[in-house]
């Protein structure tokens, strides 16, 4: 019980840094950021790259570096789309896909379509001397500082202009403030995040696959809709990612038990999401909690 | 307020001015209401005002604010003068933030151009709010008409607004709260000296609220020119 207990938590750390990503592109800027999968891959990529190419460093600092390449191999993602969006006035569904299609040649340029990190050193041992678990431990660390962030962001301008952009997003222009910057501000930050969780993938796994983004917007409807039907208030909370995420992989575990094969698992998420969605806006009429659902 | 000169072309190309040497003194610090038939360039004459037009336009103009002059620079008004104008429009809709309260609305209206990570700005609170006792922590979207209307005209006053441009601001509301707002526009522009130009179409309303009415209208050979009324 407490393994399985220790799995569900262990991988809801590790996708925990992608749903907040895509709460706030997908809930609190209300866009359809497709690009999240490709910034999954590419946070891989660049921190995979880095962990197999540099020189014996000491394994804090290496920490650090590769946890800051991943972040700006998404946001790398974050801009392209973003200025597709703001400076090419494309609707941001074809920017995603446009971006999504750009990255995907630019990972397979770089890297190999499998690449085992086995041989690497492991920048989440950092407390390998101190605990059983100390991989766990990094990524309870790492998803605590995350969050910790996040809802502090929240608290602060900024993070209220990415609500209000969702809420209306011609609000910024009537007031002299900048609709690009937030724009482009939180999709960087929806796929730094995005890129972040790729790499604690990776590294959880040992092994980097090019096509191991795939599905994974689906993956955050899917934390995101259950976050929302289970964490109720008017306004934005970083428990909707948390909780949702938590929901998700306990669901999975709950499938498992009663010998759901996993590989159908995308199919359940496809039909919950459809099943919640259609059920909120045929039947439930109050706005706010319309558009609370809506994704 | 005095518009000594305002010439203005929606394309250079244009061999017409659609203003030509416009010319209007309105009161300052009280309420001035603009008339005239669909059509004729009242809300385009709010747009120049707040430099919200094409640039293809070509725009001279010397306006006088408070004994300050001001000229407009390459086909714009200057920023000098423009960052003190708010416009509120027909469609007030798009300048809230429906599902956040009341009190958080007014705040959105005090961002700066980039928000930065430090907390909401406060945002200044006006006697109207517990005259017309409304909820301030009511999301918007449960607000009447009439609130949602106040509402828009109290963020347009939040960042030094010595100008506020209003069209038409009573024309969705009812009899009680078109009232309601023009006693509080009176009230505002008094107080935080603000002067206020106003389309309205409400005859009864400019007759009670109105410090000086004009109105813009076209004569045969298609020249424009605000005149006063009352």
């Amino acid at each position: 019980m407490i393994d399985i207990l220790l799995v569900m938590i262990e991988q809801s750390l590790m996708y925990v840094p992608l749903v907040i990503g895509a709460y706030i592109s997908f809930s609190l800027l209300k866009v359809p950021d497709l690009s999240i999968e490709s910034a999954y891959v590419i946070g891989a990529v660049f921190a995979s790259q880095l962990l197999l190419n540099a020189s014996p460093i000491s394994l804090p600092v290496l920490m650090v570096m590769v946890l800051v390449a991943s972040c700006i191999g998404g946001a790398c993602v974050g801009v392209v789309s973003s200025l597709l969006t703001q400076r090419g006035k494309l609707p941001h569904l074809l920017s995603s896909i446009i971006t999504n299609g750009l990255f995907h040649g630019i990972s397979q340029y770089i890297s190999p379509i499998y690449v085992s990190l086995s041989g690497a050193p492991n920048a989440l041992l950092l407390f390998s001397s101190d605990t059983r678990h100390p991989e766990f431990v990094m990524l309870l660390l790492i998803g605590a500082v995350v969050a910790c962030v996040i809802a502090l962001l929240f608290q602060t301008q900024l993070g209220y202009a990415y609500a209000i952009y969702g809420n209306n997003a011609q609000f910024f222009s009537n007031y002299g403030i900048s609709t690009a910057y937030v724009f482009i501000t939180g999709i960087m930050l929806a796929n730094a995040l995005a890129g972040l969780s790729g790499y604690l993938f990776a590294q959880s796994n040992s092994f980097l696959e090019l096509n191991m983004g795939y599905t994974k917007a689906l993956l955050c409807l899917t934390a995101l809709i259950l976050g929302k039907s289970m964490v109720r208030g008017s306004t934005f909370s970083i428990m909707v990612p948390l909780v949702g995420t938590g929901a998700y992989f306990v669901l999975q575990q709950l499938l498992i038990k009663v010998d759901f094969n996993l590989k159908y698992f995308t199919a359940v998420q496809a039909c919950i999401v459809a099943a919640i969605l259609i059920y909120s806006y045929r039947n439930i009429s109050e706005r706010s909690i319309r558009d609370n659902l809506g994704v | 307020m005095i518009i000594k000169q305002l010439s203005y072309k929606f394309d250079t190309q244009d061999t017409d001015y659609f203003f030509d040497h416009l010319y209007a003194e309105f009161v300052p610090h009280a309420l001035n209401i603009i008339m005239g038939d669909n059509g004729v360039g009242k809300s385009t004459f709010f747009s120049i005002l707040c430099d919200n037009i094409s640039a293809h336009a070509q725009l001279t103009a010397t306006l006088e604010v408070g004994g300050t002059g001001y000229e407009a620079v390459n086909n714009h008004m200057p920023n000098a003068f423009v960052q003190h104008v708010h416009m509120v429009q027909q469609q007030y809709d798009a300048m809230l933030a429906d599902q956040f309260s009341f009190k958080q609305n007014l705040q959105f209206a005090c961002l700066p151009c980039y928000p930065g990570l430090h907390a909401l700005p406060q945002a200044q609170l006006f006697d109207i709010i517990n005259d017309m006792n409304i909820d301030i922590d009511k999301p918007a979207y449960l607000l009447s008409g009439g609130q949602r209307q106040l509402l828009a005209i109290l963020m347009a006053l939040q960042k030094s607004t010595k100008l506020l441009l209003l069209d038409e601001p009573t024309a969705t509301l009812d009899k009680k709260n078109a009232v309601l707002i023009m006693e509080a526009l009176a009230k505002l522009a008094q107080k935080l000296h603000v002067t206020m130009l106003i389309i309205s179409h409400d005859h009864g309303l400019i007759n009670n609220y109105a410090a000086r009415s004009f109105v813009l209208e076209k004569d045969e050979q298609g020249k424009r020119a605000i005149t006063l009324v009352r």
